[in-house]
């Protein structure tokens, strides 16, 4: 992830690529034909943006959760749960924005609510907040590596602490906000609220465990390297992750 | 042994990374999807003017009081608006036109009041419209009103109108903007204007209250020339709330007040169902979709599309299509077969054995008829159950 984009193979045609794709849609969307398919898309998106926001954010706190388990899972497997937990944090910030834009554009929302959580109700306002507390997240989870070899790794765990605190309230503002949630919506959100919980506390019991564990850790990381070392030629991304974790559990 | 140990670690951290190379990869691929669709849609939008909310959500009513004003068109466009203020009246008179012989066919007398125009959506340069229009029932008719969708399009310089049924309908509906007209609305318009009315399709549809409820259905044989002994029902009884058909969208007519006015749902097959003369009518918007049961307004005595009092709280029903009212004989709603006889003049509702006449009271089986299953034999005395000791 963190190699320059043009070292990578096969991303020299990835940009041209793209620009056509670009062009494509834009000349596409402009035909009458485009114009049918992209109120289609319009209304989908105006209808579940949001709830896919939601969605990517809870896949992307049980992915983020089950990374931090120790007492099941193997190291390979925590790293295919970081993976899976930034692709869908990725995701959730793409739907959340594409959310905001549409909801402007149909009125449901002004420009300004964008910024301050005033407005016509309070579950927009709800919204704003845990949009903001997202982006806070999300671009200081970016930023990890620096605060890992910061003098304050703590605020970083601190700041990723909000995550939990925007989901609540993006729950409430998807339940309030909008369309009328039918039943079966407000039980999947239950029980979603329901299964964080208890990954927390599973994750609660993992810390709270007695010191050795901890003591544990200086082998752990060097039998690590070890492997980090072998593995190079393999892939430096995964390792990579592997090592800021490490460096964050420190 | 530890180095075979290693080799393991090797391979699975190879497998783990290529895994979650492609995880990220399918990430970023949804990522461009989504980012590409909002493209999309923002280029739309900018092309056509701001969005109009989508039908499900909040549409701004545009209906012209009794003095029409000039909308609040944007200044910053430097062209001409077209006369929105000459539309009302030029569809009233359009209207009178077209469908006046037929109206005064049903009502049996010329119509005693011009055309009630509702124009409810412009695109975003004010060049189309459209709305609906209602020629109001004689007061000592109890009939129901004749109503009708038309499509309005400023080129150079005229209105030119189109009214459902009319084989200019369709075209207009579909060179509207989809701004204005969603796609999924602009295919039930066309569906609708376009059918020609096959009776016997109202499948799936169900009377107009909650399933099991019986309530009595009245009739009146119209005044029509062509005499229909079920030529115009209504129904009351229950808890008086008037529900919907069938799903669909539903459009307004001869809304003088918010919660009055005459309701048509348009099905997606075509078919419309309209209920008048109820109060407390929703507040779902103009084209706005409606699921079959959604609450539509409660029995009442509105006469805002003219028609003789009933005298009672009751809900005015009919089934239409196109340009014509759909007659009720032999079409099966909520499990009854609606029949009508000319020798005798006769119409009632069937169900096996059972007949209903008017003035009787009938059960909404519902939109799937099945039949209801007899009461479970239940006893509300508890098992004996004998305790060994």
């Amino acid at each position: 992830m963190d190699t320059p984009q043009s070292e990578k193979p096969g991303v020299r045609w990835l940009v041209p690529a793209g620009i056509a794709v670009t062009a494509g849609v834009l000349i596409g969307a402009a035909t009458p034909a485009g114009a049918v398919v992209v109120t289609e898309i319009q209304h989908f998106m105006d209808f579940y943006s949001g709830v896919f926001t939601l969605v990517g954010l809870t896949v992307s706190m049980v992915a983020g959760l089950v990374a931090t388990d120790r007492m099941i899972l193997k190291i390979q497997h925590r790293i295919l749960a970081q993976a899976l937990h930034r692709a869908a944090t990725l995701i959730s910030m793409a739907f959340l924005v594409s959310h905001v834009v549409i909801e402007i554009l149909t009125r449901n929302a002004d420009v300004v609510q964008v910024l301050l959580p005033i407005g016509r109700t309070s579950a927009i306002a709800l919204g704003t907040v845990a949009a903001h507390l997202m982006i806070i997240v999300a671009l200081t989870g970016v930023a990890r590596a620096r605060f890992a070899t910061g003098r304050r790794p703590w605020l970083w765990r601190a700041l990723h602490w909000l995550s939990y605190a925007a989901w609540i309230l993006a729950i409430i503002h998807g339940l309030l906000a909008g369309r009328q949630a039918p039943v079966w919506v407000t039980w999947s959100y239950l029980v979603c609220v329901a299964g964080v919980g208890v990954a927390l506390l599973a994750r609660g019991l993992v810390t709270v465990r007695p010191r050795g564990g901890e003591e544990e850790l200086p082998e752990e990381s060097r039998s690590k390297a070890a492997k980090r070392k072998a593995a190079r030629e393999a892939s430096r991304s995964a390792q990579q992750a592997a090592n800021e974790r490490i460096k964050v559990s420190r | 042994m530890a180095r075979r140990h290693g080799k393991n670690t090797v391979v699975f951290l190879e497998r783990t990374a290529r895994l979650a190379n492609r995880v990220a990869v399918a990430g970023m691929v949804v990522v461009m999807v989504i980012v590409l669709s909002l493209v999309a849609v923002v280029e739309r939008v900018l092309l056509a003017g701001r969005a109009e909310a989508p039908p499900d959500g909040e549409i701004l009513l545009q209906i012209p009081e009794q003095s029409p004003r000039p909308p609040p068109s944007t200044p910053s466009r430097t062209r001409v608006a077209p006369p929105t203020e000459t539309l009302t009246q030029q569809v009233s008179t359009f209207t009178l036109a077209q469908r006046g012989p037929a109206a005064r066919q049903l009502y049996g007398v010329r119509p005693s009041r011009p055309p009630v125009v509702g124009t409810t959506r412009f695109s975003r340069d004010r060049t189309w419209a459209l709305g609906t229009t209602a020629i109001p029932a004689p007061t000592d008719q109890p009939v129901m009103p004749q109503v009708t969708l038309f499509m309005a399009r400023w080129d150079e310089g005229v209105w030119r109108m189109a009214l459902s049924g009319s084989p200019e309908f369709s075209p207009m509906v579909r060179q509207a903007p989809v701004a204005m007209i969603p796609a999924a609305e602009k295919r039930l318009l066309i569906r609708y204007s376009d059918a020609d009315a096959d009776s016997g399709s109202a499948e799936g549809l169900m009377l107009p209250w909650r399933t099991g409820d019986a309530w009595t259905i009245m009739a009146n044989r119209g005044a029509s020339e062509s005499v229909r002994p079920l030529g115009a029902v209504a129904f009351r009884g229950g808890d008086g709330r008037v529900l919907a058909a069938g799903d669909g969208r539903l459009y307004r007519f001869c809304t003088t007040e918010s919660d009055k006015g005459l309701l048509l749902v348009i099905h997606p097959n075509g078919l419309a169902t309209q209920y008048y003369e109820m109060t407390k009518v929703t507040d779902v918007p103009d084209g706005g979709t409606v699921k079959q049961g959604d609450y539509l307004g409660r029995i009442g005595t509105d006469r805002s599309c003219g028609g003789a009092p009933a005298g009672r709280p009751q809900v005015r029903f009919a089934i239409r299509q196109g340009a014509d009212d759909v007659p009720l004989n032999g079409l099966r709603i909520g499990g009854w077969t609606f029949q009508e006889r000319a020798k005798p003049l006769l119409g009632w509702a069937e169900r096996g054995v059972l007949q209903v006449m008017p003035g009787e009271s009938m059960a909404n089986f519902g939109p799937t008829d099945i039949v209801p299953p007899d009461p479970p034999l239940v006893s509300d005395i508890p098992d004996i159950t004998v305790e060994e000791k």
